[in-house]
């Protein structure tokens, strides 16, 4: 039962990631290594901000950090145009340079949390405990979840958004500009993987950067479910995920065991479910 | 899509750099230096040697074949631990070790290579990235495999004796040599233009008669056996391993590396093996806390570099700009 709870907590944050990484590919065809590293990012901006400044000004300041960074990669990425495998590759780069910059910034060293976002304390659910603010968390993370399902389902800028992913030809005949919805995407997705990352404090007190920053395998995973373009896909992905890297970590009891049963997960999703070519990912047998 | 080579302005001394002069600069180079710098800069040189026959793993394998893999950094550390275990378990000493550790390292790469002959681009990418993540936490970071502690190796006295810088700088360089003519023939053979058929258009290469899957197993496995044969020389060089100098991202790194001196120029690994040591050492004479320097300059460079690649910038018309 608590591995149940544990899985649906952690798969909840990594739905919203997914979510996240679904945004972007949906709308650019490019697939956001440096999502993970963006919310690692912002989580210790939060973190060390929060240690000497009130929180909720730490949580600002940590998303507006994501944002800024979102904004400039949206900018270079959309400097590239389409040479979308390109693109990818500078996500990759942008991974490798956000996580030196980190360790340079913040240390190589796992940080704990001195002040606690949400309310702590512990719940009695099922049969197991498990803590307040970790319930909080999962809600807050399937909350930001259903909101951008809606904003993309339901708004004139989500209409948008959905014509840009699926006919972009059709919305430049249309003379409309799809630049800023990129840029929209890319700024939201951040802001979103900054969320998650400050989510993830609650599973995981004491962080470091390069398991924050890997997280984007996870959301990787979880966004198969939906074949890199459902985002109702990603959710679902990402608490089937959470529940598997759970079971494997605790289930096993040896460090790596999840990170290994998401491996392995991502390969079967990969062979029975490969993922629908979105604009310009298609055609990719000379990688790079 | 085109490498990214320096165009020298000079159009003349571009030629004279390029082909046979350069090489035989370069092994000139080669066997004076380490003897005329002394021990410390033989220790560089040899990383330098090291460093080139990773990247040159991963020249095959992209440049050649057109395969991404992050898993590079899997395969380094599997040549590593496969000696280090070797010798502390069985005192089998390096050239004993050696073979064995080149042979566990062909042996990943074509069970790495089975599911790379359904995955392709960025989907291949991110599979091996997890890859390299499962091996660094699941098995590098094992208790019984010297934890985060690490291991240690020793170089070996006979039947030839390694045991000084010089020697081993000199051993490293002699293996990245037989590797690089291995490459040269191999791209400039028949093999060579098969690869290059399945980099192109695997369905085209399929239908012209070329066995795609076993190609595909193949240069994963000599790919895999190339980066494990660095890493072997990497720990008998450097003499311990630490879990950390295998962990995933440091894959990053080395594409980084092979996107940035050129994907299939043999010439561009010998100065990526360089970039690797010089970067730190230049930054070393900037500021004192130059330890991230490489990981910080790498990925920029890679950023930097993918604009270039893409021809979206042209280094050549931004030279022009600047002197105008």
């Amino acid at each position: 039962m608590r591995i149940l709870l544990l899985g649906l907590v952690a798969g909840s944050i990594y739905s919203l990631s997914a979510v996240a990484l679904v945004l972007v590919y949906r709308a650019t065809g490019i697939l956001n290594f440096s999502q993970g590293a963006v919310g690692m990012l912002a989580t210790f901006t939060f973190i060390f901000t929060a240690a000497h400044h009130p929180t909720v000004l730490a949580v600002v300041f940590g998303l507006v950090v994501a944002a800024a960074l979102g904004a400039v990669l949206g900018g270079l990425t959309g400097l590239l145009g389409e040479h979308r495998l390109e693109a990818t590759v500078l996500t990759l780069g942008a991974l490798g340079l956000l996580q030196a910059l980190a360790q340079v910034i913040f240390g190589g060293h796992p940080v704990a949390l001195a002040t606690n976002l949400f309310p702590t304390g512990a719940l009695r659910l099922g049969g197991a405990l498990i803590g307040t603010d970790e319930v909080i968390a999962a809600v807050l993370a399937l909350v930001l979840c259903g909101a951008v399902i809606a904003l993309v389902a339901r708004t004139p800028l989500g209409l948008v958004a959905r014509a840009v992913a699926s006919r972009p030809q059709v919305v430049a005949s249309l003379g409309l500009d799809e630049r800023p919805v990129l840029l929209i995407s890319w700024v939201v997705a951040s802001v979103l993987a900054a969320a998650a990352g400050l989510c993830l404090l609650t599973v995981q007190p004491a962080p470091d950067t390069v398991s924050l920053t890997l997280t984007v395998i996870e959301s990787f995973a979880a966004a198969l479910v939906g074949r890199l373009v459902s985002l109702p896909g990603a959710l679902i992905g990402g608490l089937l995920i959470g529940l598997i890297s759970q079971a494997a970590e605790l289930g096993v009891g040896v460090p790596g065991a999840g990170e290994a049963g998401v491996f392995g997960a991502m390969i079967i999703l990969l062979t029975v479910l490969p993922p629908r070519p979105v604009r310009g990912a298609q055609g990719a047998a000379a990688a790079l | 899509m085109s490498t990214l080579s320096l165009s020298l302005p000079d159009e003349r001394l571009r030629r004279v750099l390029s082909g046979p002069t350069l090489w035989a600069l370069l092994a000139v180079a080669a066997v004076i230096l380490p003897a005329a710098l002394g021990p410390y800069w033989a220790f560089v040189i040899g990383q330098a040697a090291v460093v080139s026959i990773i990247v040159l793993s991963l020249t095959l394998l992209t440049g050649f074949a057109g395969q991404i893999s992050l898993a590079q950094s899997a395969f380094v550390g599997a040549g590593a631990y496969t000696c280090a275990q070797l010798a502390l378990r069985l005192g089998w000493n390096m050239f004993e070790a050696l073979p064995v550790a080149v042979a566990v390292g062909f042996f990943l790469g074509v069970l790495v290579g089975i599911p790379a002959l359904r995955l392709r681009g960025i989907y291949l990418a991110i599979s091996t990235l997890g890859l390299a993540v499962v091996a660094d936490r699941l098995v590098f970071q094992l208790p019984q495999l010297g934890g985060l502690n690490g291991l240690s190796l020793t170089r070996p006295r006979g039947p030839v004796d390694l045991t000084s810088n010089l020697a081993m700088a000199y051993a490293c360089l002699a293996l990245l040599l037989i590797l690089l003519l291995t490459l040269w023939r191999l791209r400039d053979g028949r093999t060579g233009w098969w690869l290059q058929a399945i980099r192109d258009d695997e369905r085209a290469a399929e239908i012209a008669g070329v066995d795609v899957a076993l190609y595909k197993l193949l240069v994963f496995g000599y790919s895999g056996a190339a980066a494990a044969l660095g890493g072997a020389l990497l720990g008998y060089l450097s003499l311990h391993l630490n879990p950390l100098d295998f962990n995933a991202l440091s894959s990053v790194s080395y594409l980084a590396l092979v996107v940035v001196v050129g994907r299939r120029s043999l010439a561009g690994a010998l100065a990526g093996g360089a970039l690797w040591v010089v970067i730190p050492q230049v930054a070393e004479g900037i500021s004192r806390s130059a330890s991230q320097a490489l990981p910080i300059a790498l990925p920029l460079l890679l950023v930097v570099g993918v604009f270039f690649t893409s021809g979206r910038f042209k280094l050549r018309e931004a030279l022009r700009l600047g002197t105008a």
